[in-house]
């Protein structure tokens, strides 16, 4: 992106994801906790990818370690063919991989559009004038949040707050974006309501997606993918393909081959729950 | 001083030791060490407030949700971008609440100095007055430090809602 460009760029980074037998060990030296063991996940352009699994099965370490929040201790991770996390050298945080995080993060004491604005601005791709114009653009397109640039997030809806922070996300064009359990705290015409919201964000922006849920609804009805864990040590159970046509719709949750695919997904993540409960263990995540 | 690990460390253990000290326990001390009674006054005042504000600011950094530095980080703040952007803002409010303690503080200290050292200023003037036994400026002497508390903290205020428009507008205190 070049400076002074202000139009929405038709094409976007085509984010392939690759995490190769990915393993993760808190305190080798010590009481050798494997959160992670010998996990291999493929994310392709743009594509969206679910991962599910009990509480507490590491897959918050997994999106962590993508992040660049957290070290893997085996395996590596790959980004368009790159390396990008292996035992040697570690990721760091960094705007190809944006996370959305459970509880928002908006800086409560910048506007929407500081907070809008605030990546390009810090990485040097545009200055402030530069990036509030587009920033606008973008809000327009994302469902006429121009409306609430000036206000600041405490003043806003957590939806609409929700909306910002994937705009936040969005704008700085992330090879992959992580989404980790977005919608938890929302009650669920709120969340209906946000699924729709992302679905059309997909279609107006299509992106390499992470998204990380414990709701087997929501990951079916969102992805291209879902990939289920098992309890700790985090493993990968199975990977479903979910082949419902795009663009998606609330309906298709009665559909029978969405209900094909829920069943098996329900009996596996039950499968790991029941594990994890009948051996006592405190959450982890 | 909160952000960074090993200077929190070093910074809460060497407060750890210090403030627990009376800041009267320090007047005789500063006596001697100082030229004169002013500047020792001056100096406990000015270590008191300091503390209370050390303090808090540390707690207010401490404070600060973890997701915040991250969401940063993300969107490529460099370190001194989070010092400026996250750090700072983050910690405000429990800046301006050590600040209105310390002022609180610091005139309690102020006050408590002058009457055991100095030869002028509102302490000793009460003090002076008790001697003499002058009910009325003794009484003066209160009144005109509770204005001058309320008007000192209310500078505080202002100078605070201005820097923190956000928290007004959002959650409304510090009205």
């Amino acid at each position: 992106m070049t400076v002074g460009q202000t139009a929405i760029p038709e094409t976007t980074h085509l984010g392939a994801f690759s995490m190769r037998e990915v393993g993760k060990v808190y305190d080798p030296d010590g009481a050798k906790v494997v959160a992670l063991d010998n996990c291999s996940v493929e994310i392709g352009a743009n594509d969206f990818v679910a991962l599910i699994g009990p509480s507490g099965c590491g897959k918050s370490t997994l999106l962590n370690i993508m992040a660049g929040f957290d070290h893997l201790t085996s395996g590596a991770m790959y980004l368009d063919g790159m390396p990008l996390s292996t035992v040697e050298k570690p990721a760091k945080p960094g705007p190809d991989r944006v996370v959305v995080f459970q509880h928002g993060a908006l800086f409560p004491w910048m506007t929407v559009l500081d907070n809008v604005t605030y990546g390009l601005v810090r990485q040097g791709r545009m200055n402030k004038k530069e990036a509030s114009e587009y920033a606008y653009q973008f809000l327009d397109k994302a469902g006429d949040l121009g409306k609430v640039a000036e206000y600041f997030p405490g003043q806003i809806s957590s939806g609409m707050q929700r909306r910002v922070e994937f705009i936040r996300a969005l704008i700085n064009d992330p090879k992959i974006m992580l989404l980790d359990e977005p919608f938890r705290a929302m009650d669920t015409v709120t969340k209906a309501r946000m699924h729709r919201y992302l679905l059309e964000m997909y279609e107006l922006f299509p992106k390499a997606i992470m998204f990380v849920t414990h709701d087997i609804d929501e990951a079916i009805l969102l992805s291209d993918a879902v990939v289920v864990m098992t309890t700790r040590p985090g493993k990968i159970k199975l990977r479903a393909e979910v082949n419902l046509p795009r663009p998606r719709t609330q309906k298709m949750i009665t559909t029978k081959e969405f209900l094909v695919l829920k069943k098996d997904m329900l009996m596996a993540v039950h499968e790991e729950a029941q594990k994890a409960f009948e051996r006592g263990e405190r959450e982890l995540a | 001083m909160g952000w960074k690990v090993h200077v929190r460390q070093y910074a809460s253990a060497l407060i750890g030791i210090l403030r627990p000290i009376p800041p009267l326990a320090w007047v005789p001390l500063a006596i001697l060490v100082f030229p004169g009674v002013e500047p020792s006054v001056i100096f406990v005042t000015f270590l008191v407030a300091f503390f209370a504000t050390a303090i808090n600011s540390l707690l207010g950094v401490r404070a600060i949700h973890e997701d915040y530095f991250r969401a940063a980080e993300c969107l490529g703040a460099k370190p001194m971008d989070v010092l400026r952007d996250v750090v700072i803002p983050g910690a405000l409010p429990s800046i301006f609440t050590g600040l209105q303690i310390a002022m609180g503080a610091a005139w309690f200290s102020l006050v408590a100095g002058e009457m055991i050292a100095a030869q002028y200023g509102l302490g000793f003037l009460i003090w002076e007055s008790y001697n003499l036994v002058q009910f009325p400026t003794i009484i003066i002497g209160m009144v005109t430090l509770g204005m001058v508390g309320y008007a000192s903290s209310a500078a505080i205020r202002i100078v605070g809602n201005r820097l923190m428009r956000w928290r007004q507008e959002t959650i409304g205190v510090l009205k």
